[in-house]
């Protein structure tokens, strides 16, 4: 059989060869074929082809272990040099013992016999990890396809060079499952002949080509889940169109693989039509800024206006093949967020790309460009664009992995260097049943780890209290992640603790707002994540909390605003209030909340925040520009009281709620013991007694309850011992 | 999908909560609001439009936005119209065209 490598396709005859079970007797047969797309599943060697010298491929991907530490991976380098659609690019991801990583590309230019050198134009990550510029590769061969080693120097910033070798892995860069199902009325094309419509490149390859092959030349290791389903329209009731909705729906019921998280994995649905009508041929549905994960589904209506050949079309069946396709292409392409040609410049892009509104890619429009469908398949090759196979190559692949990154966007912790068993399990969670906060409501989470390794471990006490060693994202959906910065950090002395398996530690973190400003604030729907690093340098990561702020109830709730979501606001709300008098502007926002509707879950942060320095005598500096004196504030423990009372009593099940079951507790002890303390010992009793009864509804664990039980036996001592304020 | 009489005027491209009114010889013919651009269609609605016979020229207005463009629509039924925002979203093009505008 005869080689042809082509400059686009690589070697077209092997990948003929091996047909993977597809009989495809006739364009006819094909069209009417409704099976999915069979059972070629296994990787087939297509993507690195040959080079002219008819030596094997060095393009793929080559890994460096890290002698003692596999469960941090290896070093991982991303050659991009030969095989099918090569793109003179290098990349790769360093890691640290500690766990932090960076991920780097560099353009290349060959510079000898299985050698490049170029420079580095992309870093992601820890950038110290490798501060290097510029960077030379030389493969070595040693016979057969994956024996190869690249030497890999980095170089350019003075500081020496840096030289690493790395064995051979694979010819694909990652490995990527589509399911396919469709409807009973759908006409999914999952394979076309490129010979079936005269309008095409002269110089062609002309073959038989599966929506697999696309994206095994693109660089991935294409598998199939499932059996390639069809979906019976009597289960879809009486109409044949698909909402998104509906359609999310039925990809947790029919996908083999589904999963609430990223994964390298697609399904592909077929239905004839979108509730939206004909206009619509096909959509990536799960976008939904208030639905997570995305990108994980794509739907082609085959009987909208893709069903429609030009007027005077010399081949209308096949042109129609050819759209359906194409349709299915280029909405698997959203998935792994690629935009469309028109709009790389819009939205958060990983570099800076421009738009490529004539590109001849699965992502353009066919009617978008000069000369409409006719102009467009004349010279359109079946590929993605240099600029969408640089991306789905070598980009991060927390930005490609389906489920992983917002389309148009990107977050999260995909870093992060996590044990593939982790003993530490964290969490961060709302003490409530609905996660929803009401407008200004300050956002108050628990953070809770648990020992989970099944045997007792040794860990600081002050775990979850050292920020230091934590990292909080919150992202509001629609707009960029933000890492929390605490307004202060404590440096406390280690302690150690036993946590027997099962045991966990608890700690309040006050999200609402930090050091860079407020973060959980407008309505709408937020994404909390946590990552813990540990002293071991393994991550420990949380699930994502959602969370959603409800809008403002009418207009003063809007003007409030504007003075509350202020970092002087902030301050004080995180600080537990102030006794200085140049914060007294934001002191008084916190007296028009309380003042406008004490039963709003925000009017018992302000009463804490406002009671709390209250309690005890204290003293401020005073001095413009340096410290001219001293001055004492006496202690006004009565309206400190009443203030408490407000905030915790009249409704302490929502006090409880909105403060968290941790910072609740604390604050009706400091009631409770102040009231001892001004010898109103009922009081302080019926304080506590409310605290215990509400936990206890509330189903907080019996150890706490019994802690709550000993600090009411303290009171009556304490009582007794007052002091009196002078 | 518009009808034989009708007039499609598809929103494209750089919308974002955004009020659209639209007239025809200055009488206010439709309107919408909250219109976003779904990016992976690069379509934020459809709004089908009963054109009254006779009637010469089409207005998009984006009134936050201090956005408006007008074009004379011909006597060819259906029609299609698509309105984008450019990425600044300082300016507003109108596009006629005889065949519908497809998205996916």
């Amino acid at each position: 059989m005869a080689i042809t490598s082509d400059p686009v396709f690589g070697d077209v005859e092997a990948l003929r060869e091996d047909g993977g079970g597809r009989d495809e007797p006739s364009s006819e047969t094909r069209d009417a074929s409704r099976r999915g797309p069979g059972p070629q599943g296994e990787a087939r060697a297509s993507f690195g082809p040959s080079s002219a010298a008819g030596l094997p491929p060095l393009s793929g991907v080559y890994v460096r272990p890290r002698p003692g530490q596999p469960l941090l991976g290896g070093d991982e380098l991303r050659l991009d040099v030969d095989g099918s659609l090569p793109q003179m690019v290098a990349s790769g991801v360093q890691r640290s013992s500690s766990g932090q990583q960076l991920h780097w590309v560099a353009r290349l230019s060959r510079v000898g016999a299985d050698s490049w050198q170029g420079g580095i134009f992309y870093k992601d990550g820890a950038a110290s990890l490798l501060p290097h510029t510029t960077l030379r590769i030389r493969v070595s061969r040693s016979g057969a396809l994956g024996n190869q080693e690249a030497e890999v120097t980095f170089d350019g910033t003075g500081a020496g060079a840096l030289t690493h070798v790395y064995q051979f892995k694979d010819v694909y860069f990652d490995r990527v499952e589509f399911e396919f199902d469709a409807t009973a009325d759908a006409h999914p094309v999952y394979q076309i002949d490129t010979r079936d419509h005269p309008n095409r490149p002269s110089d062609l390859p002309l073959e038989p080509l599966t929506i697999e092959d696309v994206f095994r030349r693109t660089g991935f290791n294409v598998s199939i889940s499932g059996g390639g389903s069809v979906v019976p329209i009597a289960g879809a009731g009486i109409d044949r169109v698909w909402s998104d909705t509906e359609m999310h729906d039925a990809m947790q019921v029919a996908w083999s693989r589904f999963a609430d998280r990223p994964q390298w994995a697609l399904w592909v649905f077929s239905a004839a039509l979108h509730e939206e009508g004909g206009d619509l041929g096909g959509i990536m549905f799960d976008s939904d800024p208030s639905r997570r994960p995305h990108r994980q589904g794509t739907a082609i209506f085959t009987e909208s206006f893709i069903k429609d050949a030009p007027a005077g079309d010399p081949a209308p069946a096949a042109f129609i093949r050819r759209t359906r396709f194409w349709t299915a292409v280029h909405e698997m392409g959203h998935a792994f967020n690629l935009a469309h040609s028109w709009q790389k410049s819009l939205g958060t892009s990983w570099i800076s790309v421009p738009n490529e509104s004539e590109a001849r890619s699965f992502m353009n429009y066919p009617l978008r460009v000069a000369g409409r469908e006719t102009a467009f398949y004349s010279t359109f090759r079946y590929r993605f664009s240099d600029q969408e196979l640089l991306f789905m190559r070598h980009a991060p692949r927390r930005f490609v992995q389906m489920g992983n990154a917002d389309w148009f966007d990107d977050h999260a912790f995909e870093n992060a260097a996590t044990s593939a068993e982790p003993e530490l399990k964290l969490e961060l969670r709302l003490n409530r049943q609905k996660p929803v906060l009401d407008f200004l409501e300050p956002a108050m989470v628990e953070l809770k780890v648990t020992n989970v390794s099944g045997d007792p471990m040794v860990v600081d006490a002050h775990l979850l209290q050292d920020v230091d060693n934590l990292t909080l994202v919150v992202k509001r959906d629609g707009v960029p992640a933000r890492v929390w910065q605490p307004f202060a950090r404590r440096c406390m002395r280690p302690k150690k603790v036993a946590l027997a398996p099962g045991e966990s530690l608890y700690h309040p973190l006050f999200t609402a707002v930090g050091s860079g400003g407020w973060l959980v604030a407008e309505p709408g729907w937020y994404t909390l994540q946590a990552s813990l690093e540990l002293a071991s340098g393994e991550d420990v990561v949380s699930a994502p909390l959602r969370l959603k702020v409800l809008p403002p109830r009418g207009y003063e709730d809007e003007v409030l605003a504007q003075d509350f979501f202020t970092q002087g606001v902030g301050r004080l709300l995180a600080f537990d209030g102030t006794r200085e008098a140049s914060l007294d502007g934001a002191a008084d926002t916190l007296r028009l909340a309380l003042a406008r509707d004490a039963s709003r879950p925000v009017a018992a942060h302000a009463a804490i925040a406002l009671a709390m320095p209250l309690r005890r005598s204290g003293k401020v500096l005073r001095g413009a520009h340096r410290i001219e004196r001293v001055e004492a504030i006496a202690a006004q423990p009565e309206d400190a009281q009443k203030l408490l009372q407000g905030a915790l009593s009249v409704d302490s099940n929502q006090a409880a709620r909105t403060l968290g079951h941790i910072e609740y507790r604390e604050y009706a002890e400091t009631l409770a013991g102040s009231l001892a303390d001004t010898g109103d010992v009922n009081a302080a009793h019926s304080v506590v007694n409310q605290l215990e009864s509400t936990l206890q509804r509330r189903n907080v664990k019996p150890a706490v309850l019994q802690q709550v039980q000993s600090f009411a036996q303290s009171l009556d001592a304490r009582a007794a011992g007052r002091k009196v304020e002078p | 999908m518009t009808t034989a009489h009708g007039v499609q005027l598809d929103l494209q491209e750089g919308f974002l909560r955004d009020e659209v009114v639209v007239t025809i010889d200055g009488h206010e013919l439709s309107s919408a609001r909250d219109v976003t651009t779904r990016t992976q269609l690069g379509l934020a609605r459809s709004l089908h439009l009963a054109v009254p016979a006779g009637a010469v020229r089409l207005t998009v207005a984006l009134p936050r936005l201090q956005l408006s463009e007008g074009v004379e629509l011909p006597a060819t039924r259906p029609l299609w119209v698509a309105a984008t925002l450019n990425e600044a979203r300082d300016r507003l093009t109108l596009q006629l065209s005889t065949e519908r505008f497809g998205y996916v």
